[in-house]
């Protein structure tokens, strides 16, 4: 026997091997057992649904031997002529060729005859849709009334086209996509058959292709197993059918969700590399935000869809994110989908989509700031929290070796101020001053920083090699870096950041979030750095604009007696906060401490640096909104904004 | 529930008495079917038999063959009954009296114009004619000669664009269910009735699917009708609208799923069945946040509308003729508006604004806008500890 292709060597043969379509099948059978059959039969449905093996199957149920009867032998001679297309009495008539009213005029005439060997006379058009309207109007008669020997059954993807006045006058199916499950389910069970070693993810990966049909599903696997042989994986089916893995979709949703930019646009590149389809990955991309999207709201949705790993990250991907960030990224997402359509360079604007994306994630909406402020303690911005609490905890599951081993890999994200640039200096200016020992201060809380040899965690007050011989950085600016007083050295780095973000807290509360998510790294030259996890890229980029670091600037000089320099750098070894922490706690408790006036504070460093922790404490819960903060140029633009009143709080 | 309407309840009316000539006609044509076999049944002589009726099938493929269809009708009520006594002659579903192309054609008009120059003639009492068609066109003079000299039956499909129209149509889905023995849960039969549309012969073929479907089980409830009954289009748009009440997310998207891959227009689907929906429930979130409303039932909260000053209701959904509020749809979103806040709807409402902007001012996938606007509007706002 020559070769059959495996979507008409698999193809159902009874009631019991339609898959997917449980509610067609079980009306038919109970119609059959209980002898009530319509006299026409309506299926609709996308192609490789299953219309055409049910309207034979049935064909054969009313036909067979002792018929109509559920329980068929499909071997039966007259079963085998039906699912052949050979019967004499079941009529197949390709509804697109014989679509005009002379056809519909001869079926008419044929009608009267009775069947020649079956109980029943099946005339089974295919594609009825295709029938023109006078062909239509004249079937209406015969249809309505047709003789009892004498069963239609009409095929058609697109209901829609066929007229109301014979949509009535069946009984109509509508036959479902085929849930992914089930067609990779069957896959499997082929290729157990054939022989062929087929990977579940590969029968997943070939499914999702197949888009619900299980005819474009056994036609892949044909391919594959012409292309590969007996032995077929999952990239064997992507590289095959240029399809995108899901798990690099996931793993691209997962790299946006963690703010990693290098790491989701060295997946466009390797998959711009592969020779895949851009266009194919975005909308993959937008689609499994969408699934997201609806996890977020139902989370049984569209499980049946999703093969069982990838269910599990979705279900753990759309806890990382809010509803609106998503929102925001889907946007932002489509844009570029439309802009890619015409675009030649279709992977510049992946990219750029990709970048906007990690910012829409990382963006603070004015709803989120205004609902955060209504929200008063138990507020916080909610958009980060959900992925600083994710990242947390899978890093809280990787050695600290393994961390450190990560940060390279974060070296190439594009920063805006990468430290070692700014620590370049011009060769000449050798000053004097510069062979003076350099002030390295540890932070208090030690917090395990990876750096470069210029930035070398080295012992207190030692100058690190690089640096001696390097032309210092109090050179290029010797005006802003004075000698500092001997009564700085003696500054605890501890107190000064506990006392520095209580100022802050006060004077401009809407930045106290990003600066308490940011760890003081070292005072060196002037230079207050401040570490940031590479998550948190948002905080240092807010606090990094030129308004916020001159504020910042401003206030550390005054603490310190000096001119500093303000610098955000991303840290790597860094932990992301703890949910509590990344909160937008403008109205927080704050911390009890010794109280003290905010002017005395303020004024403090001024006299002496040693004396800025003993004045700093903790600000008294507001009765009335501080002028400071009723000064603040964001505060004010909202008022004006949104006409709004600013309350005491109680 | 609205009261029934009498004109959607009442399809059948009789201008005149006449016991001689009967015309069915409407556009239910299940119906006008039924009713004209039951006239035939009851007037066709007992002792006459199979040679008392003549039937003369009026589907005319052109203009030509309406002229012979009219010819042989005619040839019909001149031929005296072969064992003398009565006679009936049945002119069945012609459909060249409309306003189509075969109906406007000089043979088809003049044809009929023949058929009621010969009923007009004094013909013997004892020969009887029954005419039952779906489409005639009622401005011509024809129509109005045969109203004159037949009884007349309508039947007429609801017109689905006024209020009320589910009741005549839920009356018979009802019945036929009883028929079969079959009972449905609460919203079931609503739904299938919305679902099915008003074309009583679909209807039928749906309660009979759902029957062989439910098997020995008696009792069909909401998942089943969803499962079971194919949507015609204004069905899917009363589901959606559904859905959305609902806050059902996931059966929206796959609602515009079936919808888009029907080939519908964006905009249309947008326009039908979300806007309309969303205004609603906002008019309705808007109305009982400001005002003291019944909401209780049905004729409390339409007194309750009565009673408002002019300035809160002039912005409620009126009837087609003016005369009062569109109650309806605004009572059914008093319990949907619940699961949304003011906020939320105002939201959704814009929302919509930006979603038809983009669907018609930019290249954006439009299942992609559609998508991003349920989600937007349904998803609840989740804000993760």
């Amino acid at each position: 026997m020559s070769y059959q292709v495996f979507a008409r060597k698999y193809r159902p043969k009874t009631f019991a091997d339609v898959l997917g379509q449980e509610h067609v099948v079980r009306t038919l059978r109970n119609a059959i057992a209980q002898n009530r059959l319509a006299h026409a039969y309506l299926f609709v449905g996308p192609r490789g649904t299953g219309k055409t093996s049910t309207a034979r199957i049935f064909a054969k149920a009313l036909n067979c031997p002792n018929g109509p009867s559920i329980e068929f032998d499909p071997e039966d001679p007259i079963c085998k002529e039906i699912a052949e297309g050979n019967s004499l009495d079941v009529l197949e008539i390709d509804g697109a060729s014989n679509n005009g009213v002379d056809q519909v005029r001869d079926l008419r005439e044929s009608v009267k005859y009775a069947p020649s060997r079956c109980r029943y006379k099946i005339y089974y058009i295919d594609e009825v849709h295709m029938l023109s309207t006078a062909a239509f109007n004249a079937l209406l008669k015969t249809l309505e009334e047709p003789p009892p020997h004498v069963k239609f059954i009409f095929a058609t993807t697109e209901a829609n086209k066929i007229l109301p006045t014979i949509i009535s006058r069946c009984q109509r199916f509508d036959l479902r996509r085929i849930p992914l499950n089930i067609i990779a389910k069957h896959l499997l069970h082929i290729a157990n058959e054939e022989g062929v070693d087929l990977d579940e993810k590969a029968a997943f990966a070939i499914g999702k292709g197949a888009d619900g049909g299980m005819r474009d599903a056994q036609s892949m696997l044909d391919q594959l197993v012409a292309f590969c042989g007996n032995k077929i994986r999952e990239e064997d089916v992507l590289e095959i059918f240029g399809f995108t893995s899901m798990q690099t979709v996931v793993g691209m949703v997962q790299h946006l969700l963690e703010s990693d930019t290098v790491g989701a646009l060295q997946l466009v590149h390797d998959t711009s590399e592969a020779g895949k389809d851009l266009g194919k990955l975005l909308s993959d991309l937008i689609q499994h935000i969408r699934t997201l999207l609806v996890s977020q709201a139902d989370p049984e949705a569209g499980a049946e869809d999703l093969e069982p790993e990838i269910a599990d990250r979705v279900a753990a991907q759309c806890q990382m994110a809010t509803t609106e960030q998503l929102l925001r990224v889907v946007d932002g997402l489509a844009e570029v989908d439309a802009r890619m359509r015409w675009a030649t360079n279709k992977r510049l604007h992946l990219e750029l989509g990709v970048i906007q994306a990690v910012q829409h994630l990382n963006e603070v909406s004015l709803s989120d700031v205004i609902e955060a402020l209504e929200s008063g303690t138990t507020g916080g911005l909610p958009k980060v929290t959900p992925r600083a609490a994710q990242v947390t905890s899978a890093r809280a599951a990787t050695p600290a070796a393994e961390r450190v081993s990560v940060a390279p890999a974060r070296v190439a994200e594009p920063a805006p101020a990468a430290p070692p640039v700014r620590e370049i200096t011009p060769p000449t200016a050798p000053l004097p001053v510069s062979r003076e020992p350099e002030r390295v201060i540890e932070p208090a809380p030690a917090p395990v920083v990876v750096k470069e040899s210029v930035e070398a965690p080295a012992p207190v007050v030692k100058p690190t090699p690089v640096e001696a011989s390097a032309p210092p950085i109090v050179s290029a600016a010797p005006e802003r870096t004075p000698p500092p007083p001997a009564a700085t050295m003696d500054i605890d780095l501890g107190q000064f950041w506990a006392d520095f973000t209580n100022i802050i807290q006060e004077r401009r509360a809407l930045i106290v979030g990003w600066l308490r998510i940011g760890t003081l790294l070292s005072i060196s030259h002037g230079v207050v750095k401040i570490g940031f996890p590479i998550t948190e890229g948002h905080a240092r980029e807010s606090l990094n604009r030129d308004n916020q670091r001159k504020f910042l600037e401003a206030v550390a000089a005054e603490m310190l007696g000096m001119a500093v320099k303000f610098e955000m750098v991303p840290d790597a070894s860094l932990a992301a906060p703890m949910a509590s922490e990344m909160g937008f706690d403008l109205l927080d408790v704050p911390e009890p401490k010794p109280a003290a006036a905010p002017e005395a504070r303020v004024d403090a460093p001024k006299a002496a640096g040693s004396a800025a922790p003993a004045t700093a404490s903790a600000p008294e819960a507001p009765a009335a909104p501080p002028e400071e903060f009723q000064n603040d140029p964001l505060i004010k633009a909202a008022v004006e904004k949104f006409k709004l009143k600013l309350a005491a709080r109680a | 529930m609205p009261p029934p309407k009498k004109a959607a309840a009442a399809t059948a009316s009789s201008s005149t008495s006449s016991n001689q000539f009967f015309a069915v006609v409407g556009t239910d044509e299940a119906r006008v079917k039924e009713a004209a076999m039951r006239i035939v049944q009851r007037i066709t002589p007992p002792e006459a038999g199979d040679f008392g009726n003549e039937i003369v099938e009026g589907q005319a493929d052109n203009a030509e063959h309406a002229g012979q269809i009219c010819g042989n009708v005619i040839m019909a009520l001149q031929t005296l009954p072969f064992f003398g006594g009565g006679k009936v002659v049945w002119l069945k579903g012609a459909n060249f009296l409309g306003d189509n192309q075969t109906g406007k054609a000089a043979a088809s008009v003049q044809g009929f114009e023949n058929i009621l120059d010969v009923l007009e003639s004094n013909l013997p009492p004892d020969i009887k004619f029954v005419l039952s068609t779906s489409s005639i066109d009622k401005r011509r003079t024809s129509f109005k000669r045969l109203s004159k000299i037949a009884s007349m039956e309508v039947h007429d499909k609801p017109d689905t664009s006024k209020a009320g129209w589910e009741e005549a149509v839920m009356h018979h889905a009802l019945n036929k269910a009883r028929e079969l023995g079959l009972s449905f849960e609460s919203g079931a039969l609503e739904l299938l009735v919305q679902m099915a549309g008003d074309d009583t012969r679909q209807m039928e073929n749906e309660i009979e699917k759902i029957d062989l479907y439910l098997g020995e089980r008696r009792r069909c409830g909401l998942n089943t009708v969803r499962g079971m009954v194919s949507m015609s289009r204004a069905g899917v748009v009363w589901e959606i609208g559904n859905a959305i009440g609902a806050r059902d997310l996931q059966r929206a998207l796959e609602l515009l799923g079936v919808l888009m891959y029907q080939g519908q227009n964006a905009i249309g689907i947008l326009l039908a069945a979300i806007v309309p929906k969303v205004r609603n429930l906002l008019i309705v979130k808007e109305l009982t946040s400001r005002n003291k409303v019944n909401t209780m039932s049905y004729n409390g909260f339409s007194s309750s509308l009565e009673a408002l000053p002019s300035s809160a209701t002039s912005h409620l959904p009126r009837k087609k003729d003016g005369t009062g509020f569109n109650v309806y749809p605004l009572f059914m979103a008093v319990a949907e508006a619940r699961k949304f806040t003011l906020d939320e709807l105002h939201d959704g409402l814009s929302a919509c604004l930006a979603a038809n902007a983009k669907l018609v001012t930019t290249q954006l996938d439009t299942k992609v806008v559609m998508e991003r606007l349920l989600v937007g509007l349904l998803a609840p706002r989740t804000r993760k500890a």
